[in-house]
């Protein structure tokens, strides 16, 4: 009888210490490390203590911290409308079981299936001034702006970034909200057409109401995932020109990795994973009520 | 108010055909019930005359236009769904001003409309609820109110009781009947249940297979049923259907011998007779003798199972009668109320009336 209440025990024990080694180890090392002045550039080892020197820091004196605490607005603002529209707009589209909508919707999930980091990546070459598929395009089109230089100018650089972002998160929604779509009792849809009212009427007085708790999921969802974007800036802007594009993952990515100043980094980290916990707990309670 | 003209709709899903080449004419004020097993198309029909779906062929009038071409919203129908199909984010009222709201009426006039509907269903003190915290007769009746909130050209009711209990169902019909009689309003009706066909109906349309099978008043289906099908759906419990040879005056089968009718047929037939028409009888003038199989005490009557040969038929006896399984008892038909079909086609032939008649 102990050995089977044990067992259980043992069966979760791989998967906690692979947790452990990955997720729990750096967050306490973060906690210590923020506590602590240490640039990795001067000494290999643990600097002093200061207490909580670097958060003051972080509110007191650090113009780029701001900075990038707007940047990161500005990008999870446009990125979670425009995805979460764009993907009830295919949803709405290509929902239904025929085989075509079917072969679409394969297609669109396409851009999901791939690496952000990678996904930064081609997205420069295709916003190649040079050879980029899109100066291409957009120079057949409109001569004039054959070989412009997108990623160097401060809003185009943003612009890109935050559609790299839609084209990636997109299909991922649109999928959500033709799961939620089918949900939905196609009676009320059906009663509200008999009762006169027209498309639009009906999507926003029948549909849109009764897929309200799946859009909060969503746009809580898309919003964790737009506060820590850090992937494609590192391979599509590299937070530039200048820090027009520097998000707060990238602030904190560049503070530890090219600056070294390792326990600031931390400190600011933990003020972003603060606010993601929030959010986070919002999101699980929300889940949670809707099942039980 | 309008009549309803329904010509040569057909429906086809893929390779599967839901209706062959409709033909039906409702007219304006009628209660039509269209009745079948699920899959005839009683449901599609419907569909098509609300917009809901589109004919493969055929035309559609609701009054003196066709409505082919016209979407749900502009058809001026009123449905009543199985599922009731409310809105689940409205309050009773809303849901029920919702038809008025989409046709820009004012609120003052709206709020006026919406008290005398939910008046009329017994509503009044239920508004301010959402559908959720109702019961299901409830909801139905919210789903009632939305229908005749405005005065539409036709009401389509699609399996309205099915999801309510017996008894529940029984006072709901009679609502839904004297509704209909009050408002006077062309009413197409959906339902697999004879006996609400039976009560509500003006002229009930019995469906299978993507065809009407016959088309007439709840007595001229239940009298004279068209044809087998007819014949053993409708009914409870279902007509005596025994198959063997008519010829000369007679019917016979294995241990049946039914002499003294008139009827020019012969060859292979379907004899029918209801269970209310065979009496339990001694003596002279039984028909056919069997065995008793079951005995059923339905409350107003007996039902007895008998066994003539291989064949099993239902009789009905008094409630005082008391026989036990085992028991040879015979039977006595009533001869003016016998149907007779064609083996081959299932068609009915000719009311087999016997000679005094």
């Amino acid at each position: 009888m102990a050995a089977d209440r044990l067992l259980k025990y043992w069966l979760i024990a791989p998967a906690f210490l692979v947790i452990a080694a990955t997720l729990l180890y750096p967050l306490v090392a973060a906690l210590w490390y923020s506590v602590h002045d240490w640039n990795i550039a001067q000494q290999a080892t643990l600097g002093p203590f200061v207490g909580l020197e670097n958060y003051t820091r972080v509110f007191a004196d650090d113009p780029d911290f701001w900075h990038s605490i707007r940047v990161t607005l500005v990008f999870t603002a446009f990125s979670v409308v425009l995805t979460l529209v764009l993907a009830m707009a295919l949803a709405l589209l290509l929902t239904g079981g025929d085989p075509m909508r079917v072969y679409v919707r394969t297609l669109l999930v396409i851009p999901f299936a791939m690496s952000p980091a990678l996904l930064g990546i081609s997205w420069r070459f295709l916003l190649n001034p040079e050879f980029g598929a899109f100066s291409a395009v957009i120079g057949f089109v409109f001569p004039w702006l054959k070989g412009v230089p997108l990623l160097a100018d401060p809003t185009l650089a943003m612009i890109a970034l935050i559609a790299s972002d839609v084209w990636h998160w997109t299909p991922y929604f649109m999928l959500m909200f033709i799961g939620a779509l089918a949900a939905l009792p196609q009676e009320t849809v059906e009663a509200a057409q008999v009762d006169g009212a027209g498309k639009l009427r009906v999507f926003y007085e029948i549909m849109l109401p009764q897929l309200r708790p799946v859009l909060a999921i969503a746009v809580l969802l898309k919003a964790i995932f737009s506060l820590k974007v850090l992937d494609q800036v590192v391979t599509l802007t590299a937070g530039g020109p200048g820090t027009a594009t520097e998000t707060l993952a990238h602030f904190v990515f560049q503070t530890a990795f090219r600056w070294y100043d390792l326990g600031y980094a931390a400190a600011v980290a933990y003020l972003l994973a603060a606010v993601m916990a929030v959010l986070a707990g919002i999101y699980s309670r929300y889940v949670m009520e809707r099942h039980p | 108010m309008a009549a309803v003209t329904l010509t040569g709709v057909e429906k086809h899903f893929g390779t599967f055909t839901a209706l062959h080449s409709l033909d039906l004419t409702i007219a304006d004020g009628e209660f039509l019930v269209l009745l079948g097993p699920s899959g005839c198309g009683k449901t599609t029909t419907m569909r098509i005359v609300a917009g809901l779906e589109e004919p493969s062929a055929g035309n559609i009038r609701i009054g003196d236009r066709a409505v082919n071409d016209v979407r749900p919203k502009d058809r001026d129908v009123a449905m009543v769904f199985q599922n009731y199909g409310l809105y689940p984010h409205m309050s009773v009222e809303e849901n029920i001003a919702y038809p008025l709201k989409v046709r820009g009426l004012p609120k003052a006039e709206r709020a006026a409309r919406i008290r005398q509907a939910a008046e009329k269903v017994e509503l009044g003190p239920l508004l301010d609820r959402k559908p959720r915290q109702l019961s299901g007769g409830q909801r139905q009746r919210v789903a009632l109110a939305r229908a005749i909130v405005r005065t539409p050209q036709v009401f389509l009711m699609d399996e309205p009781l099915s999801n309510l209990d017996a008894k529940l169902r029984v006072t709901m019909r009679a609502e839904i009947k004297h509704l209909q009689d009050e408002l006077g309003v062309t009413t197409i009706y959906v339902t697999h249940d004879q006996i609400e066909a039976m009560t509500l109906a003006d002229r009930v349309a019995v469906m299978s297979q993507g065809r009407i099978q016959q088309l007439g008043t709840p007595e001229e289906i239940y009298d004279t049923p068209a044809n087998l099908f007819v014949a053993g759906f409708i009914g409870s419990p279902p007509m005596n259907l025994i198959p063997g040879e008519v010829g000369s005056g007679s019917f016979s089968a294995p241990s049946i011998r039914l002499d003294g009718l008139t009827f020019g047929a012969s060859g292979p037939a379907v004899l029918g007779i209801r269970p209310e028409d065979m009496t339990v009888a001694e003596g002279a003038g039984v028909d056919m003798a069997g065995t008793v199989y079951a005995v059923e005490l339905t409350g107003e009557s007996n039902l007895v199972t008998v066994l003539l040969g291989k064949e099993r038929v239902i009789a009905r006896a008094p409630r005082s009668w008391r026989g036990k399984a085992g028991e040879t008892i015979g039977l006595k038909a009533d001869r003016s109320r016998l149907h007779l079909f064609d083996k081959e086609s299932g068609q009915r032939l000719e009311n087999p009336r016997t000679a005094d008649q």
